[in-house]
């Protein structure tokens, strides 16, 4: 029977869990090297040749200059955590992992987006972090973490 | 040539489990035409705004169908949150440029549609897939916390200054027949609330919303015509964009193109303290945290002070500027690709004078605002109504 009644207000509703699964297949172009990079373990991020305007995510034009004359250059492995949130409630793609940290970090001129592996308690604007690059468990996806630096 | 809102009507809001979504729109379009000025054969044209969360991938002539509107000419228009008042934005220049006499804008959402987990999912799509959502799964509650975190490190404001919005808006809520929770709620309630994205609480949150609203964009010639009672005029409507994505913006504590948009109407309406000069706004709280931006951005508050502004309550009725008096998207519901035209329909009551008791503001130079931001600021719409 496809006409359920709310548990709440008794209204009819009719179910469709009809399954629609979509497989992306996203073409890279320009961005092959980026994420070989991220394989490799290496965050990738480009520089403008012509006028050193610097992009992450990487672009393969300059919209400062104009210029297509665009490099990849590697970043550091220490930034600063601009700001932070923990994803409580997960959209339906993510909702197999435990509650996770997204953060912004500055790096050499540009912002990255990244996981945080800390407790949120522990955690502050501006304050250092590590930058590395890793798979979740049973993961095929590699993703960019942030870890806050030990302090002397 | 003066463009103004001849007619307007919106559903109730809510958990609409009582009613099918071709109905949902039937709600709203038949306040347009209970009005008693414009009837269907009147309108030249159809602008309908969603975001999608219905299952055909083109609604609009659906429900254009059911309505028994056809064969006038409709198209959908989309900027995610502000769908809606996109599509005031293209009927409004359709107008003005003479094109058409009476457009008809129609925004609908059922979201309840979509199982919550589906929910959470669609609406962060309106953030940056390729490089957010897709590996790092941030939510739009994430997007907004990401501005929460940021300014109560940068001016010291506390997670209770965020609830206070919550608190306002539910009072509001609670004096609007069309609101989805007619509740008033404490300070403790929304503290005591589970965080959705951290540091964002349920309570800080607009909820998932069934609804529609419509609005007639019509020529001065029209309005005449039709002997409109109190003829709301559009004076002016600004839009700009800023990136979605959290690594191209320059700031966590304020949305540029709502600052920009508000700039220009501002300019082109010649008003140069909004605080004194406009009567009442509604703004998009979609989080409490985006009111409190929406303050600063339109100039209500210097940057930093906008939690001064609801802590000292003045965004209440007798407040310097009373601001979301229809509850605003977090009380009275977000139904997202409708909420544009929502602000709209409310902004018209208030300038009208007939919001019901308890909720209408003075209206003593008949100016209103609506601030209405789509995604995390990629599309932003400020616009000036005069009475």
């Amino acid at each position: 029977m496809s006409i359920e009644y709310d548990g709440r207000t008794g209204k009819p509703i009719y179910i469709d869990e009809r399954e629609f699964k979509v497989r992306y297949r996203s073409s890279l172009g320009f961005l092959e090297e980026y994420f070989r990079g991220l394989e490799e373990g290496r965050i990738l991020a480009v520089r403008c040749m012509d006028c050193g305007a610097r992009y992450y995510p990487p672009r393969s034009f300059c919209i400062e200059c104009g210029s297509r004359n665009i490099r990849f250059y590697q970043l550091s492995d220490v930034g600063k955590l601009v700001t932070y949130t923990e994803i409580n409630v997960k959209p339906q793609t993510h909702s197999d992992y435990t509650d996770y940290i997204v953060g912004v970090v500055e790096v050499d001129g540009v912002k990255l987006v990244g996981h945080v592996n800390a407790k949120f308690e522990d955690l502050k604007p501006d304050i250092d972090v590590s930058i590395s690059v890793d798979r979740r468990d049973g993961d095929t996806y590699y993703r960019i973490i942030f870890k806050p630096l030990e302090r002397d | 040539m003066r463009v103004g809102i001849s007619s307007i009507g919106i559903s109730r809001f809510g958990r609409r489990l009582d009613t099918n979504v071709f109905d949902l729109a039937y709600e709203a379009v038949s306040e347009v035409f209970d009005e008693g000025y414009i009837s269907p054969e009147d309108i030249d044209y159809i602008v309908f705004t969603s975001t999608g969360f219905t299952p055909e991938s083109s609604p609009a002539g659906i429900y254009i169908e059911y309505l028994g509107l056809n064969p006038k000419a409709v198209y959908r228009v989309e900027a995610a949150c502000a769908s809606g008042s996109a599509g005031i934005y293209t009927a409004y220049n359709m107008v003005r440029s003479g094109y058409a006499d009476n457009i008809l804008v129609l925004g609908l959402e059922k979201m309840y549609e979509f199982d919550t987990p589906s929910a959470v999912e669609y609406l962060a799509r309106l953030g940056s897939y390729f490089w957010e959502v897709r590996d790092y799964g941030i939510t739009f509650p994430g997007y907004y916390a990401t501005f929460m975190t940021r300014y109560m490190y940068e001016y010291g404001a506390s997670e209770e200054d965020f609830c206070l919005v919550a608190v306002k808006n539910h009072y509001y809520g609670a004096r609007n027949p069309k609101a989805q929770y007619q509740r008033e709620i404490t300070l403790d309630e929304c503290m005591e609330s589970r965080y959705i994205a951290r540091p964002i609480k349920l309570y800080d949150c607009s909820p998932i919303t069934d609804g529609s609203a419509a609005v007639v964009v019509s020529s001065e010639e029209s309005i005449k015509d039709y002997r409109v009672d109190t003829p709301i005029w559009i004076e002016a409507i600004g839009s700009a964009s800023m990136p979605a994505s959290l690594s191209n913006r320059d700031s966590f504590t304020s949305i540029s193109s709502a600052k920009a948009a508000a700039e220009y109407v501002y300019k082109v309406a010649g008003i140069d303290d909004p605080v004194k000069e406009i009567d009442v706004a509604t703004v998009h709280d979609c989080f409490t945290v985006a009111e409190i931006l929406a303050y600063e951005d339109l100039g209500f508050a210097e940057p930093g002070m906008g939690v001064k502004l609801i802590r000292d309550g003045e965004t209440y009725v007798g407040g310097k500027i009373p601001v979301n008096l229809d509850g605003g998207l977090k009380a009275k519901g977000h139904p997202v690709g409708a909420t544009g035209i929502a602000m709209y329909v409310e902004i018209v009551k208030q300038l009208r004078g007939e919001a019901e008791k308890g909720r209408q503001a003075p209206i003593e130079r008949g100016v209103g605002l609506t601030h209405n931001v789509g995604g995390v600021g990629q599309y932003a719409y400020v616009s000036i109504l005069r009475r």
